[in-house]
Parts: structure tokens; C-alpha cells; sequence
């Protein structure tokens, strides 16, 4: 998931840099300009200090989030041990599953280093999509897309055994 | 460290003060934001669905006012005359009754069955008079009382004038921005309740949310049918009793009786023959029926999870304490107060905050 990219800083309250951040999230990105400042609308803006949890493994699913700076760790606790699966950069998103699925958060986040995270909750992505069909249906696509790959990287890395 | 929280201390200080008197300050035309947000919050999902067809907020709301408008100069053309007409020709019934209240006697009905009934009850229970029983108890002034506070609703006309203007000023405003609004609120909060604040929300409208609306068309169907009953029946002040039966529904097992009382009153006093009351008992009954079978497990159903034995206690505990609108408006506000109890504390929980 961990797509290292030129690091950049985005100020999301222009309207340019703001369809310009948005049209490098992948799932976004084939929105045309004005679907992408529709999206405004609907999201917020969080920024997370350093240490502090975005939320844990066992929450209710509410929000998808996309990290605009910033550097995260997803981790599990075991027996009081911490292991950390993987870890989050600009223009990442997690917490996707939760936008299909009815069930709780899989795995805990917590920001590394300080963090600005765009936070679309599922309802009003729902909306959003319910809005504007058509470019929902853009969005959509792509999360089929993103969901096929890793179910084929995943049969690829047990067939190679 | 002492002194930020003697900084904090003195800022929470200052903010409860602020509060109190912001709350003072718009304290007169709080009963406006109340309704007004009531209004809003039904009109909601309207102006949501025109959005949603690409007509924008301010232009929906327009609309569905100049709709509003037209509508309310249909009814204060047609229907206000008339329902004036019906209260004024109900009040001088009741007042003729109340004057001479032998009308009221059971016996005057002439109906020999219920005389024999009368009798044969009186012969066996002779302390029980049950004619009297009747007399006295419309004779207690409680209907009188009723009727003095008839002519309140119309009073304070100046009241209502700054109501009519204010309440549709802040209704087109909530309604426009209503997203801007929650959206400040929900900045606001801090990031350990972001995610709670959002999901409360979203469980409190979904559990009350269509619970309130659910009642509201439920009370609109049963008021339909019971004046399309009425007028079938050829009831004089259809209109009126028909909307009274569709207000009182709503209170749950007490409603159906009491929004039928005006309506035997109406058939006993008026030039209706007296054997209507029965008709029109049948047509109430065919009502319930539709009502209880179909309309409600359809529309409110399983939207109201609340044991019956609750309600029937919350209806008479209202009764006592605020009268018919306490009946009414009981259930509901018990109903809202346990949802949130319940949905903040399964949140709470799930997200370990408590």
C-alpha cells in the first residue's frame, strides 16, 4: 500500500492545490476537476500529533481516511507488544474495508510524526456517490480495481508458495 | 503546570458565563430556534432528495416555500372559514350542553336497551349511579375549561405575526447550511471523538430520525381516512374531528378513545340520529384496524423499540403531569432520551471511552 512518492506539501484550502492533491489518490483520480471540488464538500481536514491514535483495532467503521502529510504506522497489539504491519505517506488511504464492510476496524493506526489526514465519512461518501452517479461510479470502479489487484497479489504470493 | 489549568480553569469559567448569558440574551426567541429547527429537520430530507436531482439548497427551499404558500392560501381560503365555522358551531354545542346538561343523560338517548342497562345496574349496584356518574363527570368543568382555552390559540396575534416571519428566516437558513453547521460543530471536536461524534449522530438519526417521521405520515394517513369515513358517513365537522382523530393517534392505546370523543359528542348533541354513533364506532374501529395492522407495523414497526408496557406507563405518567400534550408528547421524548442514553453508550464502549 506503501507507495513512496516525491513529497510535496499540499494547501488544501486552495481550490488548485486542492484538485490537484486529490487527483493523485488513485481512487480519485479520474474524477474530472469539477467532481473533484464537489468532493470538498464532504470531507474534513484532521491533523493528528505525534503518538496520538486515529483509532483501534475493534472500533465501529465510521471514516475513510487519506493522509495528505504525514507519516503512520497500522500495528496490532499482542500480549502488550506492539508489531507493526506497515506504514502510511502522503497520498495513502486506509480504512477502506470499513466503506463495504459493516464490521470494526481490523487493525490500529497512530501517527508517527505529525500528520494531516482528509477524513470522508461513510455516509457522506454515500451521498456523494448518490449525488453524482457518475463520477460515484468512477470511484467505485477504482476501489474494484484496487481490491482485484491485491486479491491477485495475494493468490500470486500462495501459488509461488 | 499549575498555571495552565489555572489558565484552563479560568476559561471554562468564562465560557459557562458566556453561555448563560447568550442563553439569556436569546432567550425570547428561543421557542423560534425550537421550531424552527423542529421545521427544518423535517423538511430536511425534501431539500436533501432535491439536491440530490442537482437543484441547489436555496433554490429547493424556495420551492418547496412558494409550495408551502400556495398551500396555506388554500387552507386560509377554504378550509380556516370553515374550520372557524365548525369550532365556533362544536363550542356553542358544548356550551349548550354545559347549560343544560340534561342532555347529556344517558336516557335521554332513547334507546330502551341502554335505559334496561341503566336499570338493571342501578337495581343491583344501588350505590352506583351510573346516569349521574356520566353527568358529573362532564360536569366538573373540565369541559369548560377546555373551551375557555380554545380561543388562546388565536390570541397573541402580534406573537404570531413575528413568529410567521422569524421561523421561515431561520428554517431557510438551517436548512440551506444545515451541512456547514454540523460540519462546524464536528470540526471542532477533538480527534479521540471525531469518529464517536459522527457515528452517534448518524445512530441517533437513524433510530429517531425515522421514528419521527414514521409517526408524523401515520398521522396524516389515520386523519385522511377518518375524514373520508366522516364524510361518507355525512358527520357534520368532518374536516375537524377527522384531524383531531389523527392528532390524538399518535398516543398510543388512549388515542384512538379520546380523538372518538368529540366525534360522539358532535353525533349525540348535533342533528345527527343518535344510532350514527355506532357507524361511526365501526368506521373508527375499520380505522384502527388499517392502522394498527398495516400502517403501523409498516411505517413505525420496529423503528419504535420500546416495551408496550413502557409506553402505557410513559402515557399516563404524561397525562398527569402536562395533560393531552404530555400523552402526546411523552412517548416520544422518552423514546428520543432512551435512544441517545443507549446508542452513546454502545458508542462509548466501542470506541473505549468508557
Amino acid at each position: 500500500m506503501a507507495i513512496t512518492q516525491k513529497k510535496e506539501k499540499y494547501d488544501l484550502s486552495n481550490e488548485k492545490e486542492f484538485i490537484r492533491f486529490m487527483g493523485e489518490i488513485s481512487i480519485f483520480s479520474k474524477l474530472t476537476k469539477s467532481e473533484r471540488m464537489n468532493l470538498k464538500k464532504y470531507i474534513y481536514l484532521r491533523t493528528f500529533k505525534p503518538g496520538e491514535v486515529v483509532f483501534k483495532k475493534g472500533y465501529p467503521n465510521v471514516v475513510f481516511y487519506i493522509v495528505q502529510e504525514g507519516l503512520l504506522k497500522v500495528y496490532l497489539e499482542k500480549d502488550g507488544r506492539e508489531i507493526v504491519l506497515s506504514k502510511l505517506h502522503s497520498f495513502d488511504f486506509f480504512g477502506e474495508m470499513g466503506l463495504f464492510l459493516e464490521e470494526y476496524r481490523t487493525a490500529s493506526i497512530a501517527a508517527i510524526e505529525e500528520s494531516k489526514l482528509i477524513a470522508i465519512s461513510k455516509r457522506d461518501l454515500a451521498d456523494f456517490i448518490a449525488k453524482f452517479p457518475r463520477a460515484g461510479t468512477k470511484i467505485l470502479y477504482k476501489f474494484g480495481e484496487l481490491l482485484s489487484r491485491n486479491i491477485l497479489k495475494t493468490n500470486n504470493r500462495i501459488s509461488e508458495g | 503546570m499549575n498555571r495552565s489549568r489555572v489558565i484552563r480553569l479560568i476559561l471554562t469559567i468564562l465560557s459557562l458565563a458566556l453561555g448563560v448569558a447568550a442563553i439569556l440574551y436569546y432567550k425570547s426567541i428561543i421557542s423560534y430556534l425550537l421550531v424552527g429547527f423542529l421545521v427544518s429537520y423535517l423538511l430536511s430530507p425534501i431539500i436533501n432528495y432535491a439536491e440530490r436531482s442537482h437543484i441547489s439548497r436555496a433554490l429547493a427551499i424556495i420551492i418547496v416555500y412558494v409550495i408551502i404558500l400556495i398551500l396555506l392560501a388554500i387552507f386560509f381560503t377554504y378550509i380556516i372559514p370553515q374550520i372557524i365555522q365548525q369550532l365556533a358551531d362544536f363550542s356553542e354545542t358544548i356550551k349548550s350542553v354545559l347549560e343544560n346538561p340534561e342532555k347529556l343523560s344517558m336516557r335521554s338517548l332513547g334507546i330502551p336497551a341502554l335505559d334496561q342497562l341503566i336499570d338493571m345496574l342501578e337495581k343491583t349496584f344501588p350505590a352506583l349511579k351510573v346516569d349521574e356518574e356520566v353527568l358529573k363527570f362532564f360536569d366538573s368543568g373540565r369541559l369548560t375549561d377546555i373551551m375557555n382555552q380554545l380561543p388562546l390559540v388565536f390570541k397573541g396575534v402580534a406573537n404570531i405575526l413575528a413568529f410567521l416571519v422569524v421561523v421561515p428566516v431561520i428554517v431557510f437558513f438551517m436548512l440551506k447550511d444545515e451541512r456547514i453547521f454540523l460540519r462546524s460543530v464536528i470540526n471542532n471536536v477533538s480527534n479521540r471523538y471525531f469518529e464517536f461524534t459522527l457515528h452517534l449522530l448518524e445512530r441517533i438519526e437513524e433510530s429517531f430520525g425515522k421514528f419521527f417521521r414514521a409517526i408524523l405520515l401515520e398521522t396524516v394517513i389515520v386523519a385522511v381516512m377518518s375524514i373520508i369515513g366522516l364524510l361518507i358517513l355525512g358527520i357534520p365537522n368532518a374536516l375537524i374531528l377527522g384531524i383531531i382523530v389523527g392528532l390524538a393517534n399518535p398516543i398510543k392505546y388512549f388515542g384512538p378513545f379520546i380523538g372518538a370523543v368529540p366525534t360522539m359528542l358532535v353525533i349525540l348533541l348535533g342533528p345527527t340520529p343518535d344510532v350514527y354513533v355506532f357507524y361511526s364506532a365501526i368506521m373508527y374501529v375499520i380505522v384502527q384496524q388499517v392502522d394498527g395492522n398495516i400502517l403501523f407495523p409498516v411505517l413505525v414497526g420496529k423503528s419504535m423499540d420500546m416495551h408496550p408496557m413502557w409506553v402505557l406507563l410513559t402515557v399516563i405518567a404524561g397525562g398527569y403531569a402536562f395533560g393531552i400534550s404530555g400523552m402526546l408528547l411523552g412517548v416520544p421524548v422518552v423514546f428520543l432520551v432512551k435512544t441517545i442514553f443507549e446508542v452513546a453508550q454502545k458508542s462509548l464502549k466501542e470506541f473505549e471511552i468508557i
